[in-house]
């Protein structure tokens, strides 16, 4: 399904596996956390991708980013909020590899879903067709403003312009 | 009252093109309504019966008169000359126009004014005490702390797609004007265990089709860990609360399912799990926002006003409205008064575009440009001198605006219900109307003293009738309406839910019901007791048989 | 034993004014006087597959079927909703006229 980051739409460099099938010598292959779980990594991979959803076990979770360069977040629909939850999560347990989310999120998410840890979005090819890669980026720019701390937001935080102006006011 | 800085008028300015954007594409098929639907109402548009509606977001129920002034604008260019005062502080449009909301937005931030989150599954606006700042029972001010939630839940990138709506209530009064007990989350300022101040954070509390009251969360939480806590407890719920089902969705579900011990245990966990420090506000970020709610320069005054007790003797009816709307206020010589929006007949919560002008220019003359709305769909004046109450008055008397009734039998809560919400199932404001009308005597209002009624078009509870001292619920049966009362619901303190009297009654019997509920109220009744003192002595026998007995 | 079939319109609200609408058999028109009444469940059939068009879908908001009876030869919407809705106003007078008819002074019925 069509990938986007931050430039817009990029070709995708990983596979997403069955969990009845091998993994292609040399790939980068995403696999389910079930499959991971009985199975271990596939053989001959090049790279572990693991795709959880937002009620997978927040344990079995951590202890496969702890094995994974990427983790897929599952969104059910666009509305289904957790997944930002769990990317939040998984970066402030430390996770630092590639966090993607999944699913039929619509572009207008695409700001929050960045300044909550993801780097890319995987959406279904009719969304795709509908919303545009300009729409997506004009979406992800559309606020440069933000007020929570802790969060990669768009442009600038507020309370930290906020702060810095105070600082430079009493110099 | 707190203003925008840069920074606040750029984020509005921002989100207000963003809303243009987003209805463009719309328009041009880009979104579906589906798709529309939650980012319009993270707007506060609803497509109701009529028309679409705009909730515009009166935070903490506090405005100054150019944004009054402001409503009236939009309520005269964009409507049909009113607007609608809600039990959430808010105001509401009935009729505007889809291509036309992203120009009202416009003219809204211009006056620093906005919809973000009055609707959708989000952190809805937050609310508060009507009188804060001005109330003598205050341990401190709750708006500062309800301006920086504001802030801090305005496109929470994390906590806009919750399972349901979050509404937060904060009061830092003795008594509870607030009714936080009936919110996701409620606060409470409080002093903590060396006086200094802090939180005590309710949780779980809300009212809909399963009402309940809040549990405890946290006794003491210290104010440097407010927004990490709510961080933590939101997160918990986003992940954790259901999913499957609206109506279970609420994170008051939740907690009563988890527990309030595991649901606590699991929040502590989250929050020690963060750190506070990445999140929370710097302390001069907190006294920077604590500073524009410091009380104006109040003229000195003594507080005895001779001219205030010649007036209430010369004009009765003036001194009925000074016994009943006007409040004590901490400052002497001043108080604060309730304009009642609900004159005998009206819709509750009503006021036109010249009303709206006309409590401007009051606010302006008499009460340092401030006025507040209170979750009783009425508005307050919180600095007004005495010797100008007369004045006060007689302005409000011109549009009105003068119902000598706070608190009274004709103090009515209405839902818009069946006359323009879509998801009523019987009408609210007509209903009110009629009981208003059977009450029209002050006299008798009067004598039968503090007495609470609201009312729902559905189990929404919009009307908070779970609350009310006799609460009405409007169902639809068959496609007849029929009425469900309830009594001895208390939003204040010792918060408690209504109990059903029995069988439901067809629209036209509602305001007799109420009559001989009031009756029967009256001739049992101890001296100096209210409605619902007698109910909770005598319980609900007297009043069921009342009822139904002669049915 | 099956549903007894019901006479029903279609109905909407307009994307851009949210104004009630009712088809005609040929377009939408904001007076319910105008409606094309289905009165088989061939023609409601029609009517339902109409409503589920991706283009209605897309120009206007929650297309969909509501019931409808007869009156002294006169069509009405069956259930209270529509027929407020179809009265395209609530039930009492609102405003700045209902605030004219009070008058000045709270107090008058
Ligand atoms: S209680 Fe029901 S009818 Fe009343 S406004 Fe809320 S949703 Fe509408």
């Amino acid at each position: 399904m069509p990938l986007l980051d931050d430039t817009g739409f990029v070709p995708d460099p990983w596979t997403r596996l069955a969990d009845d099938r091998p993994a292609p010598e040399g790939a980068r292959v995403i696999v389910s956390l079930a499959r991971l779980r009985e199975q271990g990594p596939p053989a001959g991979a090049a790279a572990l991708g693991v795709h959880v959803a937002p009620e997978d076990d927040p344990e079995a979770v951590a202890e496969a980013a702890a094995r994974a360069a990427l983790i897929s977040v599952g969104f059910s629909s666009f509305a289904d909020g957790r997944g930002f939850s769990v990317a939040r999560r998984l970066r402030a347990a430390g996770f630092a590899g590639e966090l993607r989310a999944f699913g039929p999120l619509i572009a207008d998410q695409f700001a929050a879903l960045r300044a909550c840890g993801f780097d890319a979005v995987e959406i279904p090819e009719a969304l795709a067709a509908r919303q545009d890669e300009a729409q997506w980026l004009a979406a992800a720019r559309s606020m440069t403003l933000g007020y929570q701390r802790g969060y990669a937001l768009p442009g600038r935080n507020i309370l930290e312009a906020r702060r810095a102006a105070r600082e430079e006011a009493a110099r | 009252m707190y203003r925008y800085d840069e920074f606040d008028a750029a984020f509005v300015a921002q989100r207000a093109a963003q809303f243009r954007e987003q209805v463009r594409r719309r328009l041009s098929g880009a979104l579906t309504e589906d798709e529309f639907r939650p980012l319009r109402l993270m707007n506060g548009v609803y497509l109701q019966l009529h028309a679409y509606m705009l909730r515009v977001a009166i935070p903490y129920g506090t405005l100054d008169a150019e944004q009054m002034r402001m409503l009236a604008h939009v309520a005269e260019k964009y409507d049909r000359g009113y607007g609608h005062f809600t039990t959430r502080q808010n105001i509401q449009f009935n009729w505007p126009q889809l291509k036309d909301i992203p120009d009202i937005l416009d003219d809204l931030a211009g006056v620093r004014m906005h919809a973000i989150q009055t609707s959708g599954n989000c952190i809805r606006n937050v609310t508060s005490d009507p009188l804060a700042g001005v109330a003598a029972d205050e341990i401190e001010d709750p708006r500062p702390t309800a301006e920086l939630i504001r802030q801090w839940s305005s496109l929470h990138p994390e906590f806009t797609f919750l399972g349901r709506k979050f509404k937060i209530a904060v009061t830092g009064a003795e008594n509870d004007r607030a009714a936080v007990a009936v919110h996701d989350v409620g606060l409470r300022i409080v002093r903590g265990p060396d006086g200094e101040i802090g939180y005590r954070v309710l949780v779980g509390g809300g009212l809909g089709r399963t009402p309940m009251i809040a549990k405890t969360l946290r006794e003491f939480l210290p104010r440097a860990h407010l927004l990490p806590y709510l961080e933590a407890t939101l997160r918990v719920y986003n992940l954790l609360g259901r999913r499957d089902n609206k109506y279970k969705a609420r994170i008051k579900i939740l907690v009563h399912e988890m527990g309030i011990d595991a649901f606590r245990a699991a929040v502590e966990d989250e929050f020690a799990r963060l750190d506070p420090e990445a999140s929370a506000p710097d302390p001069a970020e907190v006294a920077r926002i604590a500073a524009y709610f410091a009380p104006p320069a109040y003229p000195e005054l003594p507080d005895a006003c001779p001219a205030l007790e010649r007036a209430r003797r010369a004009h009765p009816e003036f001194d009925a409205w000074v016994r009943r709307n006007v409040h004590p206020h901490k400052v002497p010589g001043h108080a604060a008064a309730t304009i009642s929006l609900k004159p005998i007949g009206g819709a509750p919560g009503d006021a036109t575009a010249e009303q709206m002008r006309l409590m401007a220019d009051v606010a302006e003359r008499h009460s340092m440009g401030e006025l507040r709305i209170t979750h009783e769909q009425n508005v307050v004046l919180p600095h007004l001198r005495k010797d100008e109450l007369f004045q006060v008055w007689r302005m409000l008397a011109s549009q009105g605006l003068d119902a000598p009734n706070r608190g009274l039998v004709t103090d009515i809560i209405a839902c818009p219900g069946l006359d323009y919400c879509a998801l009523a199932t019987a009408r609210s404001i007509p209903v009110a109307q009629a009981i208003s009308r059977r009450f029209a005597d002050p006299a008798l209002q009067e004598r039968i003293g503090p007495l609470a009624i609201k009312i729902s078009g559905c189990i929404n509870a919009c009307g908070h009738h779970h609350v009310g001292h006799i609460g009405i619920l409007g169902l639809d049966k068959a496609g007849v309406e029929s009425y469900q009362i309830t009594l001895g619901g208390d939003p204040t303190d010792d918060a408690a839910l209504g109990e059903r009297t029995g069988p439901g009654f067809a629209f036209d019997q509602v305001p007799d019901v109420v009559e001989t509920l009031v009756r029967r109220y009256l001739e049992l009744r101890q001296p100096g007791e209210t409605f619902l003192q007698t109910y909770r002595r005598l319980g609900m026998t007297p009043f069921k048989e009342a009822l139904y007995a002669a049915a | 034993m099956a549903k007894r079939f019901n006479p029903v319109v279609l109905t909407a609200n307009a994307l851009e004014s949210g104004a009630p609408l009712w088809w005609t058999g040929a377009g939408w028109s904001e007076s319910f006087a105008d409606a094309r009444v289905a009165t088989t469940p061939e023609q409601a059939a029609t009517l339902q597959a109409l409503a589920d068009t991706p283009l209605m879908q897309a120009a206007t908001v929650g297309p969909c079927l509501v019931e409808v009876v007869e009156e002294d030869g006169a069509w009405r919407p069956a259930s209270r909703r529509e027929a407020i809705r179809a009265s395209r106003s609530p039930t009492f007078a609102y405003g700045p006229e209902a605030a004219s008819r009070r008058g000045p002074g709270a107090r008058a019925a």
